[in-house]
């Protein structure tokens, strides 16, 4: 297929092949490759006329030319799912929106004036319906105020402005359709599967392989912490496992040998093989759209409010048009009290508000689950951090080895790793990595392992217990012995503000694990920033020791600090804060996290999190940067004031309309086409970005 | 007997009569392959003539943005040599 350069400028080329030239999945799968080349800035294909157009970096031109002429549109990988629902749901908005403008001015006035006559009152009759079936349930609502003032106005005579009203309440509802479409389209998109590599059973014990490589025949390991990324039946094991994600329960469900688990359920404790049956894309996304569709719980408050004050003020219209009839004996005047309402506006300003918030929000890859979290985001005074992986860098380092009772440095360091390879906390991962790094292999020479959330690790290595984690865990809870040379290293260690991980083999202490915990480059800016904010009190919570603590939160201006904390301690903090009166955000990343996340008016999970963290959180951010708090925090707060100033409006406006009307100045019909081109203004304004792009990028 | 010649002598029975014998012709004429074949081929022109209208449509808005950018956005080159791109006018994909 041949492609013509129409418009070609340096750093801008748009080529054209024609109609028909590739379809709409084509144009998906075409956009969603040209973009991930590194010179590319932005793609928009059109399959409509075959159009290309790329904007990419100036000196570029020749490396782009020769990529184009190297595609093969037919040898594209498949569109992603997200790519073609966002292309169709904007398709369906442009030409939805452009047969209601064309049916609207250039059919209608055509249209003999009898023609016209009847044939709004033939599309009346679907509001009629409406307005009827709520009277028939007993509620005086918004559909019978729309029906009424049509019907008023049909029934006076005046179809021109019958029609007006309901081609002004048809624009409004189709565009609060596409923003929730298109915000429904992102939240899920978010919520997809991220897995990328899986553990797999084979004939030597276990492998680690990349997840488009399983097959319908392998066995999934899943452990404790970690995302079931595939639907299948439980060959072995058992597990407590969370299927918030699919259910909306919160309480996690024990599962065994010949239960079926869903993809995207998470694993809360435990350990099972699954027997896969699908890779579950489409299962899991099905169950996360219904569940954004279904959870009433998840509208913001201001939004209920909003929707339960419209429905309320209605008798009050019926009330006031009934009033001034009684006191004029004039129906034009009282008719034209119900052109004008509030309810309208309220009901569509506020949720097309919120959900553009969450859409907002979403292209700076914060996933908001709901309106309700955007909406305590902004009224919360607290902020309670989790140390490791939160204020500190996702990718600790392991600065030194310290062995004791004969054991060498490369032992420890090799043990440990055997041992920490196949749990998700970022601690584990540092010590895998640095094993790697020191070339220091090992075989599976342990038995199964029993992880004890944010204790340690327990297993029998040669016929001894071996065990790897915390301080509490092997002093306290197995009851290792601890010597005075032990002591005094741990002591240093710990003053210098490095978290210990301590491995014991036999009831003895093997060695001492130091993880450098750097923190995170912008932690103190983003802490200052919140507090300008409006956050008053700014919290740490950590399971290492007092000194590590200390040193952490002076250097980054944090008003209180808990240590040593375990994780059902994390909740009992969170809960006394709360009942002190205060309105608390927790942001955690892992396993140990969980019960302090649930217990927080509104919870935040970092990228690198547990997937059960994530699962668990209200609000994900997916770029691991801190500073996206400072937006969010920003974009929650404005929301809340644009509601607040959409409801001023409201009521100033339509209140002027209805004393205008009163005084004669303005006629019903322009009362009526005022008022739905203010409630359209308001709702086409509330889809317009909260943050300036400064505010975003700076 | 008279009141069947008072029917039949009114114009409306021969109205309704007619109405009747036209539905019933329309109807089977409907239901016939001709139809059907030219219902067929009329719905496919018209689907040939919205695509060629969409595309008309997206081509125009294209060409005004291309135009548009060309004006009033392209800046002023730094060193002051013209643009020239090189030749390369079709492209096989």
């Amino acid at each position: 297929m041949q492609y013509t350069i129409i418009h070609d400028l340096p750093g801008r080329m748009r080529i054209r092949g024609g109609m028909y030239a590739f379809t709409r999945e084509e144009s998906v799968s075409l956009e969603e490759y040209l973009e991930t080349i590194p010179y590319v800035c932005n793609v928009s294909v059109n399959h409509k006329n075959g159009s290309i157009l790329i904007l990419y970096q100036k000196n570029c031109r020749a490396d782009l030319l020769a990529v184009l002429t190297s595609i093969r549109i037919k040898n594209l990988p498949e569109p992603s799912v997200y790519g073609l629902e966002t292309k169709r749901t904007d398709e369906a908005f442009v030409r939805d929106l452009t047969l209601l403008l064309f049916r609207r001015f250039v059919i209608r006035p055509l249209l003999p004036l009898p023609i016209r006559r009847i044939r709004t009152i033939v599309r009346a009759c679907s509001y009629f319906r409406r307005g009827g079936s709520s009277l028939l349930h007993g509620r005086l609502d918004t559909s019978v105020l729309d029906a009424s003032a049509i019907g008023a106005a049909i029934l006076q005579g005046d179809t021109k402005t019958a029609s007006s009203i309901m081609f002004l309440l048809k624009l409004s509802g189709l565009l609060e359709d596409y923003t929730k479409k298109r915000t429904r389209n992102a939240l899920v998109h978010s919520l997809a599967i991220n897995v990328d590599r899986v553990w797999v059973k084979n004939a030597d014990g276990e492998m680690l392989i990349p997840i488009s490589q399983v097959s319908q025949s392998d066995q999934v390991i899943v452990r404790t912490g970690t995302m079931i990324p595939v639907d299948g039946m439980i060959s072995s094991g058992d597990a407590m496992v969370n299927e918030s994600s699919m259910t909306g329960e919160p309480l996690p469900v024990h599962k065994t040998t010949g239960a079926t688990v869903y993809a995207g359920t998470v694993v809360e404790e435990g350990e099972i093989t699954v027997a896969v049956r699908s890779l579950g894309g489409e299962t899991r996304i099905n169950k996360i759209v219904d569940l954004i569709d279904q959870s009433e719980a998840l509208k913001a408050d201001v939004q209920n409010k909003a929707e339960q004050l419209a429905d309320s003020i209605v008798p009050y219209s019926f009330l006031g048009a009934a009033g001034i009839f009684l006191l004029t004996g004039n129906l034009t005047r009282a008719l034209s009290v119900l052109m004008v309402d509030y309810s309208c506006a309220l009901k569509l300003s506020t949720p097309i508000s919120v959900i553009s918030a969450m859409r907002e929000a979403s292209t700076m890859n914060i996933m908001v689950k709901g309106g309700k979290y955007l909406e305590e985001f902004a009224l919360a005074d607290t902020i309670v951090f989790d140390k490791t992986g939160t204020l500190t860098v996702a990718s600790p380092k392991v600065v030194d080895v310290i062995p004791f009772a004969g054991y060498t440095k490369q032992d420890v360091l090799r043990t440990a790793a055997c041992l920490e390879e196949h749990f998700p906390h970022s601690v584990a991962r540092a010590i895998v990595r640095k094993a790697a790094e020191e070339n220091l292999k090992h075989c599976e020479e342990h038995a199964a392992v029993e992880y004890v959330v944010a204790h340690g690790i327990a297993t029998k290595l040669h016929g001894k217990r071996a065990l790897i984690g915390s301080a509490h865990f092997i002093f306290d809870d197995e009851g290792v012995p601890l010597g005075d040379e032990e002591r005094a290293v741990i002591e240093k260690e710990s003053e210098h503000g490095r978290s210990l991980i301590f491995l014991a083999i036999g009831d003895q202490l093997a060695g001492i694990i130091c993880i450098e915990d750097a923190i995170r480059p912008m932690a103190e800016e983003v802490i200052t920033s919140l507090k300008d904010l409006g956050i008053t009190n700014v919290v740490m919570i950590t399971g290492d020791g007092e000194a590590t603590a200390r040193a952490v939160a002076s250097t980054i201006g944090i008003d209180r600090y808990y240590s040593q904390v375990l994780p059902e301690d994390k909740a009992a903090i969170i809960n006394d804060l709360k009942a002190s009166g205060r309105k608390v955000i927790m942001i955690g990343d892992g396993v140990n996290d969980t019960p302090g996340l649930a217990a927080a008016d509104v919870s935040v999970a970092m990228k690198d999190a547990s997937d059960i963290a994530q699962e668990v959180a209200d609000i994900t951010l997916l770029s691991a940067d801190l500073r996206e708090l400072i937006h969010l925090r920003q974009l929650s707060t404005k929301l809340l004031d644009r509601i607040n100033t959409n409801y001023r409006f409201i009521l100033g406006f339509n209140t002027g309309l209805l004393v205008l009307g009163q005084l004669g100045i303005l006629t019903p019909a322009t009362s009526a086409v005022l008022h739905n081109i203010s409630t359209m203004g308001i709702s086409a304004g509330s889809m317009q970005p909260l943050l300036c792009e400064t505010e975003t990028h700076g | 007997m008279v009141q069947i010649q008072d029917i039949m002598k009114d114009q409306r029975t021969w109205l309704f009569l007619g109405g009747v014998a036209v539905g019933a012709v329309a109807v089977t004429l409907l239901g016939s392959k001709t139809a059907r074949d030219l219902a067929v081929a009329g719905l496919v022109q018209g689907m040939k003539m919205r695509d060629d209208a969409e595309a008309a449509l997206s081509s125009l808005k294209e060409d005004v943005e291309d135009a548009y950018v060309e004006k009033f956005q392209t800046p002023d080159d730094e060193s002051g040599e013209e643009y020239t791109p090189v030749e390369v006018k079709k492209i096989e994909m």
